[in-house]
């Protein structure tokens, strides 16, 4: 069980206490003592008294029998002369005042004489004639009990001696003593007012008694008993008034008689009561001193432990120590500079913490990567600005409030897709204990809807025990990063596209160029062979007209040299050189170009859709348009009422532009080989032609990342589809 | 009777010129033009007209309009009639590829145009008078 601490002064109070309990017991202890033996002093006193008393009444009776017994010593009573008794006796009674009578009885008690009557009247028996057969048997004076004097009837005492006549007893001198005598010896004590005094006789009858008591009474019980134990003592018991006292008695042997003393109960404590007093006051008093130096000494080191109280209390506030002033108590004082060491401690770790603080705090708050920690409870004890605009809040003082609100304003889901609910963000897997790290959620603004992509690394933070105490969270906007490489990824993909394309582009090219090349060496070997074998012929020629048939001839092969030299720079022309699109109007581009083949053989029919517009290259298109405006002109050149027309449609998504003509046509079969350069589908005596102009066509088309083709049949006329790639559609669209 | 020379030519000058040469070297040979390789093969291989052509020697030019050379040389190797016609690829073509197409499709020769006329009489002798020599002698091996 702890226990509530208690203050000091009650500790000392408890001390003092303890100290002086014993000291208490003592004092009591000798109290009780002290108190005995005054009562005891008491008891002594009175017996003392008591027994004092005794002797002053026996000292009355005493008187009385030596008076009585110088009278039985007087010759009347030898000679038995009752006259000279009676007349002595009246003599005697004279002398003594403290007696009523005196008197004389024969052996029985029978009285012979009697002072205060007649001599000769009649007398009575004695009364207490008990007293008058032991004086008779023993011949010993004797003391009576209270009696009526029978002849006076008066009360007194009879006090008696016998008369030896002879050796024998002849008569019982008696004397009647007043009561009064010894109420007068009792109240010559001068005993103190409220106290009790009685002479009691051998029957335990007051004789008298201060107050007066009735005669006859006899002792109360308690006294009865008392004087039945022994002959003096000291007790405590009811008087006659029935008042609780304490009494002393003291029995004479002499007279039988009893003198006893009652003491009011409170005189006799009051010495007792008053020594207890003193030391209960005494007591008291000491205590009170203790307690009061207890108190003081408490005071004395309990304040300046306040101050050390309030200096630690301060302390703990961060307050620097204020010197503790003049301490007595060496403890209190070494505890205070203690106290100050320790503050001064205590102020230069808290200044280097503060310090660490503050760097930990910039590098935090500097970080481009958002943190937060936070607590078992899941309170957030810190969040930097990065953390805040991660999330898309304008500080981090609104996260920080509370952590709550990003729930409410945030949804996260796995980068595949899947949603992740609150429960399994990483914050909360942290608080579970778990570590990671660079794990991506896709994060969503509920009110925008915008999305970013967020790394989070989480880490627990744990005490020196082991136990966790904080989560750590760093997450780090990985959006651009993820922009970027869908960028780069696509970019690639493109680029890979593109090099395929390109590659396949050149690959064609080279085809192109190997079939071109193959088709020179033939076709520009062709009229060279002629001419020299032209010539040989016009070596052996006979006549001047066949000369000149054969001097025509090889001029016609040279032109056709000459032509074949333009196309082929005309080809390369429209391989090589930038390619440059504008807005093209190809209706108007159709009929400007017809216009001149037009010229030569008007008989031509022509329809031209208009208003048709491409985007692409204004002087390709046009080169285009001759070679196949021309190639409709030469092949309509044996067909009847020729038609050529130029229309558009759309092809794949794209425009798609064609002539048509109702011309030679071509063998299906065919039609692939028609784009190939020097390819000639016809003798050349049929069509004139280099077999370059298609191939320029094709080119063209090429260049321009679109598709050329045709359709026919022998005999039917054809038609040449092309289009001029993406540049044209979405040029056109917009 | 003497079987024909089948000249496949589609250029009249190089037609004139070879004919020309064939005449001087080979004057009682006579000689057919084909202009194109429709009209060669509808003249040498049977059901395609009347009289099919046996020709002592079928001299082939590979760059024709339409049905060019090879496919002609194709065509005639693939008929068990026409496979025996010995066919001579003249042509101007420099390209290695033409000549191993040629000898692949069975070609028995493959001859490029001399560039002066004498050499082309020269050429047209050798070839005459071998062929039709072998031919000769064919022919008289049989009857």
């Amino acid at each position: 069980m702890h226990q509530r601490p208690r203050t000091l002064r009650l500790h000392l109070l408890a001390l003092v206490s303890a100290t002086m309990l014993p000291v208490l017991v003592l004092g009591f202890g000798l109290g009780a003592v002290l108190v005995q033996e005054a009562q005891d002093n008491v008891a002594r006193a009175a017996s003392g008294r008591t027994r004092a008393i005794m002797t002053a009444v026996d000292a009355e009776l005493r008187g009385a029998i030596t008076t009585l017994e110088a009278f039985a010593a007087s010759r009347v009573f030898e000679e038995r002369d009752l006259e000279a008794f009676h007349a002595q006796a009246v003599r005697v009674l004279a002398t003594q005042p403290t007696w009523h009578n005196v008197s004389l009885a024969d052996p029985t008690g029978q009285q012979v004489g009697d002072a205060r009557l007649p001599l000769g009247a009649a007398l009575p028996m004695q009364a207490d004639l008990a007293t008058t057969r032991r004086v008779i048997e023993t011949l010993r004076p004797a003391v009576g009990r209270l009696s009526m004097d029978p002849g006076n009837h008066q009360p007194g005492v009879p006090v008696r001696v016998p008369v030896v006549v002879d050796g024998s007893p002849a008569f019982v001198l008696t004397a009647f003593m007043n009561p009064a005598t010894f109420d007068a010896v009792l109240r010559a004590q001068r005993l103190p007012e409220h106290w009790l005094i009685g002479a009691l006789d051998q029957s335990k009858q007051f004789v008298t008694r201060v107050p007066a008591v009735p005669f006859g009474a006899r002792a109360a019980d308690a006294l009865s008993a008392a004087l039945d134990a022994g002959p003096e003592g000291w007790f405590r018991g009811r008087t006659l008034e029935g008042v609780e006292m304490y009494q002393a008695y003291a029995r004479s042997s002499f007279s039988g008689w009893a003198v006893a003393i009652a003491i009011p109960a409170t005189e006799v404590q009051a010495p007792a009561w008053q020594i207890a007093g003193g030391i209960a006051a005494a007591a008291a008093a000491a205590l009170c001193a203790a307690a009061a130096l207890a108190a003081l000494l408490g005071r004395r080191i309990a304040a300046p432990m306040a101050a050390l109280t309030a200096a630690a209390r301060e302390l703990g506030r961060g307050v620097p120590m204020q010197p503790m002033g003049d301490v007595r108590i060496a403890e209190i004082a070494e505890v205070g500079n203690a106290l100050a060491n320790a503050g001064d401690t205590i102020r230069n770790r808290e200044e280097t913490l503060a310090r660490e603080r503050s760097q930990l705090r910039a590098i935090i708050e500097s970080m481009a990567d958002g943190v937060v920690v936070v607590d078992m409870a899941g309170r957030v004890v810190l969040v930097n600005e990065a953390n805040a605009r991660l999330f898309g809040f304008a500080s981090a003082a609104e996260l920080m409030r509370d952590f709550a609100v990003l729930s409410a304003r945030v949804e996260m889901s796995e980068v595949a897709g899947n949603p992740v609910p609150p429960e399994d963000w990483p914050a909360s897997r942290v608080l579970r204990g778990e570590s990671f790290r660079d794990v991506e959620l896709c994060v969503r603004r509920t009110d925008t809807g915008e999305e970013w992509a967020v790394a989070f690394s989480g880490k627990p933070v744990r005490d020196g025990a082991g136990a966790q105490i904080l989560a750590l969270v760093v997450s780090r906007d990985v959006s651009q990063i993820r922009r970027v490489q869908r960028a780069l990824e696509d970019l690639n993909r493109s680029l890979e596209h593109k090099v395929r394309e390109r590659t396949s582009e050149l690959e064609a090219l080279n085809r192109d160029l190997e079939a071109f090349s193959y088709s020179v060496s033939h076709d520009l070997r062709a009229p060279v062979i002629s001419v020299a074998g032209l010539a040989g012929l016009l070596e052996q020629a006979g006549s001047e007209a066949e000369r000149n048939r054969l001097v025509q001839r090889i001029l016609a092969n040279t032109d056709r040299m000459s032509q074949l030299i333009d196309d082929l720079l005309k080809l390369s022309r429209v391989a090589s050189g930038e390619l440059v699109r504008s807005r093209v109007d190809l209706s108007a581009l159709v009929l400007e170009v017809a216009a001149s083949f037009k010229a030569a053989r008007p008989d031509v029919g022509l329809s031209v859709e208009r208003g048709v517009l491409a985007h692409a290259d204004a002087s390709l298109v046009r080169v285009l348009l001759e070679n196949l405006i021309g190639n409709a002109w030469k092949f309509t050149a044996h067909t009847p009422s020729p038609r050529v027309s130029f229309g558009n449609g759309v092809s794949g998504g794209r425009p798609v532009y064609w002539i048509r003509d109702n011309g030679a046509g071509f063998d299906k079969a065919l039609a692939t080989r028609l784009f190939k350069p020097f390819q000639r589908l016809h003798r050349a005596s049929e069509f004139e032609g280099t077999g370059i102009g298609l191939a320029i066509v094709q080119r063209i088309v090429r260049r321009h990342g679109g598709r050329a083709w045709a359709e026919g049949a022998a005999g039917k006329g054809a038609v040449f589809y092309f289009d001029l790639g993406e540049g044209d559609g979405r040029e056109r669209m917009g | 009777m003497r079987r024909p020379i089948l000249l496949v030519e589609d250029n009249e000058d190089h037609a004139e010129i070879l004919m020309a040469a064939l005449r001087q070297v080979a004057p009682q040979a006579p000689v057919e033009l084909a202009r194109d390789g429709e009209q060669a093969l509808r003249r040498l291989l049977p059901g395609s007209g009347a009289g099919a052509l046996a020709p002592a020697l079928v001299l082939l030019d590979l760059k024709l309009p339409g049905i060019d050379g090879l496919e002609v040389l194709r065509a005639l190797k693939d008929e068990p009639r026409t496979r025996g016609f010995p066919v001579v690829i003249l042509t101007s073509s420099l390209e290695p590829e033409d000549l191993s197409k040629s000898y692949r499709l069975h070609a028995n020769s493959y001859v490029r145009k001399p560039r002066r006329y004498a050499d082309l009489v020269t050429l047209a002798g050798q070839l005459s008078h071998y062929w039709i020599q072998i031919n000769q002698v064919e022919d008289g091996v049989k009857s």
